[in-house]
């Protein structure tokens, strides 16, 4: 088995960004300054979003919280929310870690420092117009496609100056491999914005939907490609090239990552339906949907497998390096998220648990706990490593790290037991959905509080990186190394 | 393999284009659901109000179709337990069939309960049903100096909407809705004082107390409580007025609760009124659990029978008969506060069915209350 990794060289200018004044338009062309734009953005919006999230999960415990404050209202907070850490927080996240990543495996400087800046600035007035037009009702009421259409449009606009930034990069790059990585971002660029454009119905302005049952069909295609096909590829993309950097191992096998990227994008692309398992839609596509979503043991088991064999012999590096930690309990929670997943997708048990709180539970699992454990992780590896400082505070991050854990998996078990209990309810008793709410109340609050504690590991982040940029500790030489290799 | 940039863009594009023409052509290129036997296109009012449905994110948390297990969802029971049919939503765009159950389903709901209900629901769930968790909807109304509330257009659209859902069998509730409260308004309306804010002594009137009775089978007229008014029997019936009824019935019991107070027509029932307690037409516990198990259309009184178990709406019933004396003032209904509802001769002659005395099958009518409710300690028979 060859292995592949791209060569890794340590910064060339340590400490080059505090060295002297610039302009403020001059910064904007400096190397990885777009990376860490949108890295900061994104903590921004993590710590806002979740600030968000906390809001829509107090609602359930004290509905009269906010009672009477339209851009407060439940159904108005929670597209806030989701969209917020979909596309400000994560989606934001994997661009700049993408721009970081790129350069360094293409052997050059990203094609546009200042096209990325750009896109970086266009992107968060996209952020502050989406939430304030949610917040004022304004939506195309279909999950994670409710940005109306001069939005989607603007979004559309952002993904093509990305693609065509990553695309160029590639397109004239010294390094002449493509790494593992890079092939998921590839996977990520072209897949997701016409997943977008289909899913958002972007050519029919009003609506941003198909009549019938068949938008339905459209739109849980889209619902789950945006989590399949850009959150799942950019993420194992990002966390194929952070282990092997901060391990300084090789990538255990190639054939296992060719394996996993072609399955990913075969069967990730088919399970769309099993968001619909039990609707009046046809049957051949929930089966289709059935069989795709047991067969991505394939892409997920190969992935996991590549991962820990290329952890071997590196383990107690976790406890050396804060980035480390983060990426591979993400690695983790994606694995039992991909387990959680293919039982949903049967019929027998989607019958329990579709419609409770249990799928909110899969879906932080997921979202949360894999996808915002591997990109905090590649924060606090990308930020210090281009600044050429060293992190603020490493205790910080290991409390940022607990918090998050622990919240988590407070977060997440409540949830699983709400959920069984509601399905359990409604299966067994035929009680109305009310009867069993009271049932589920004490999981609800055991949420919002775990929900609290990683509300405040994304302000640390905040805090943490902040500091870091303006008074964290500059590296000498030779310590890059250790930095590169999330030592921190 | 080697990858190179190239292989990557194009294969990665050719096999994902490849399902999506499978699962995302093809279904619109094949499947055409034609319009079923309840869709119906919108009014424009209706229209307008989903659009509020969809502003609000109501399809957070309520889903819009039913499945063959669902019979606990609203308007199920009343539609025969119609499953969703693909043709259902030929008129939606886009549809909204929802992913979550924090509330109820709501593909059946229209018709389910009159306007009044919706109107106080949708300004403070809590008002009837104080185990939602639903937002209230209260930035929906205007409220002048004076402190009276108005709906907005937009709450009357959202209205219109949310009495249609069900397409034609909603049609069919509302219409029933609508006749049944006209029914009330007739039997209350001379009887009730104008010049009392919320009088509802209209309530006790002959007219309104027949009213009420035409919504009961005949046989439960003067049937009497099974279950013996002892002390758990009040205390737990007092729990569960409590936690379901207070928003509209009030915590006096006087039917004064927020909901009535600001939106309800007819008013909730007064149970507070002794003499009615005792004899009245309409409140015989046989008329009561009717009440409570099925609801009073055409009024807010909702159903309770999915929620609430047979012995719960018997001691439900068992302590709304304290109320007079004091059953919720008190800190516990005791059982002498408790009044032996008796048939009134009027009652007795309306009703053809004979008294069915409790363990012994159907008897003579006797203004006499069997054994077991004088001395509600002993053993059953
Ligand atoms: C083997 C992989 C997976 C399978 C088979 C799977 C299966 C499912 C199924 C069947 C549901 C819907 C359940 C229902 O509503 O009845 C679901 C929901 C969800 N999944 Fe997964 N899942 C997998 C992995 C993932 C991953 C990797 C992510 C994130 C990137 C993810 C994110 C979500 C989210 C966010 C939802 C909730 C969608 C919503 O209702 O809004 N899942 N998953
Ligand atoms: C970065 C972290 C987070 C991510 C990626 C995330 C993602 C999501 C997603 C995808 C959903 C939609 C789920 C679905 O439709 O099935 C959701 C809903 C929700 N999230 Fe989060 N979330 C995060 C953090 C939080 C936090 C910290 C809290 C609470 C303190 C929270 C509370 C909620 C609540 C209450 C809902 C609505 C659930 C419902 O409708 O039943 N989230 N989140």
């Amino acid at each position: 088995m060859s292995s592949a990794t791209g060569t890794i060289a340590p910064p060339r200018y340590p400490g080059y960004a505090a060295s002297r004044r610039m302009s403020w338009l001059e910064s904007l062309s400096q190397p990885n300054s777009a990376a860490r734009n949108f890295i900061y953005s994104a903590t921004f919006w993590v710590a806002v979003t979740d600030t968000i999230g906390l809001v829509t999960s107090a609602e359930f415990v004290d509905p009269d919280l906010f009672g009477g404050i339209p851009w407060l209202e439940f159904g108005r907070v929670r597209p806030m929310h989701v969209n917020g850490v979909a596309f400000l927080w994560l989606s934001m996240g994997y661009v700049g870690v993408f721009f970081y990543i790129i350069p360094k495996l293409c052997g050059r400087p990203l094609y546009s420092e200042r096209l990325a800046n750009i896109t970086m600035i266009l992107w968060n007035i996209w952020g502050v117009a989406l939430i304030l037009t949610l917040g004022a009702g304004m939506t195309q009421a279909r999950e994670y496609a409710e940005a109306i259409w001069p939005l989607d449009i603007w979004f559309v606009i952002l993904l093509g100056l990305t693609a065509y930034n990553i695309f160029m990069t590639l397109a004239t790059r010294i390094e002449p491999k493509l790494y593992v990585s890079v092939w998921y971002i590839i996977g990520a660029l072209v897949w997701f914005p016409n997943v977008y454009m289909i899913g958002n119905v972007i050519w029919n302005p009003p609506f941003g939907a198909l009549q019938g049952i068949d938008d339905s069909v459209w739109q849980w295609f889209y619902g789950h490609n945006i989590l399949g096909l850009w959150f799942t590829t950019g993420g194992v993309g990002i966390a194929y090239y952070m282990i092997p950097a901060i391990t300084r191992t090789p990538v255990y096998s190639h054939l296992l990552s060719l394996v996993g990227f072609w399955t990913l994008g075969l069967f990730y692309t088919m399970v769309g339906q099993h968001h619909l398992l039990q609707t009046p839609t046809p049957g051949w596509l929930k089966t289709v949907a059935t069989l795709g979503s047991i067969s991505l043991f394939v892409p997920v088991l190969t992935f996991i497998t590549n991962i820990f064999m290329t952890m071997r012999g590196n383990w107690q590096k976790i406890y050396e390096s804060v980035p480390l930690k983060f990426i591979i309990t993400g690695v983790i929670f994606y694995l039992i998220t991909c387990i959680q997943g293919p039982f949903q997708a049967t019929q027998s048990f989607n019958r329990l648990i579709h419609f409770t709180q249990w799928i909110i539970g899969h879906a932080h699992l997921a979202l949360l706990g894999a996808f915002t454990f591997i990109l905090m992780g590649a924060c606090y590896y990308v930020i210090p490593i281009t600044l050429g400082r060293r992190i603020f505070s490493v205790k910080l991050a290991e409390a940022q790290f607990w918090l998050m854990t622990l919240g988590f998996l407070g977060f997440f078990i409540s949830l699983q037991i709400a959920g069984l209990i509601q399905g359990a309810c409604w299966m067994t008793t035929n009680h109305s959905v009310y009867w069993c709410l009271t049932a589920i109340r004490p999981y609800l609050i055991a949420r919002s509080v775990s929900g609290a504690l990683m509300v405040s590991g994304g302000w640390i982040q905040l805090y943490n990186l902040y500091k870091t940029a303006t008074a964290g500790e500059f590296i000498t030489a030779p310590a890059p190394a250790a930095v590169e290799a999330g030592g921190l | 393999m080697r990858m190179t940039l190239g292989s990557a863009v194009v294969g990665a594009a050719i096999v994902v284009f490849s399902v999506i023409f499978v699962v995302v052509a093809m279904p619109v290129l094949v499947f055409h659901p034609t319009p079923s036997d309840i869709a119906e296109p919108y009014t424009a009012a209706q229209l307008r109000g989903r659009q509020v449905y969809e502003a609000n994110g109501c399809f957070y948390c309520h889903s819009q179709y039913i499945r063959p297990q669902d019979w606990n969802q609203p308007g199920v029971t009343d539609s025969n337990g119609r499953v969703a049919q693909s043709g259902d939503f030929a008129y939606q765009q886009p549809t909204m069939l929802g992913q979550h159950r924090n509330g109820p389903d709501l593909s059946e709901e229209g018709g389910v309960h009159p306007d009044d209900w919706q109107y106080a629901h949708f300004f403070n769930p809590r008002f009837v049903n104080p185990k939602s968790i639903m937002p209230q909807f209260s930035f929906l109304w205007t409220t002048d100096s004076a402190g009276n509330v108005t709906p907005t257009q937009d709450l009357k659209d959202l209205v219109a909407y949310v009495q249609n859902l069900g397409g034609k069998l909603a049609d069919e509730r509302y219409a029933e809705q609508v006749s049944q409260k006209a029914l009330f308004a007739n039997a209350i309306g001379a009887q009730a004082n104008p010049n009392v804010p919320g009088d509802v002594s209209g309530q006790f009137s002959d007219t309104n107390q027949k009213a009420l009775l035409s919504v009961v089978p005949q046989k439960f007229w003067t049937l009497l409580d099974p279950v013996p008014p002892d002390q758990r029997s009040l205390i737990d019936g007092k729990t569960i007025y409590v936690t379901n009824c207070i928003g509209c019935h009030g915590v006096q019991g006087n039917g004064e609760g927020p909901a009535s107070q600001f939106f309800l027509n007819p008013y909730a029932y007064n149970f507070t009124n002794a003499k009615n307690m005792t004899s009245g037409l309409s409140t015989s516990p046989g008329s009561l659990y009717e009440h409570i198990l099925y609801g009073i259309k055409g009024t807010a009184m909702q159903p309770f029978g999915q929620d609430l178990t047979v012995q719960n709406i018997w001691d439900l019933t068992n302590f709304l008969y304290t109320i007079p004396n004091g059953g919720l003032t008190a800190a516990e209904p005791t059982m002498d506060m408790f009044i032996q509802w008796r048939p009134s001769t009027e009652l007795n002659q309306l009703s053809n069915a004979p008294l069915v005395s409790p363990g012994q099958g159907s008897a003579q009518i006797s203004t006499q209350p069997p054994i077991a409710y004088r001395q509600p300690n002993q053993a059953w028979h």
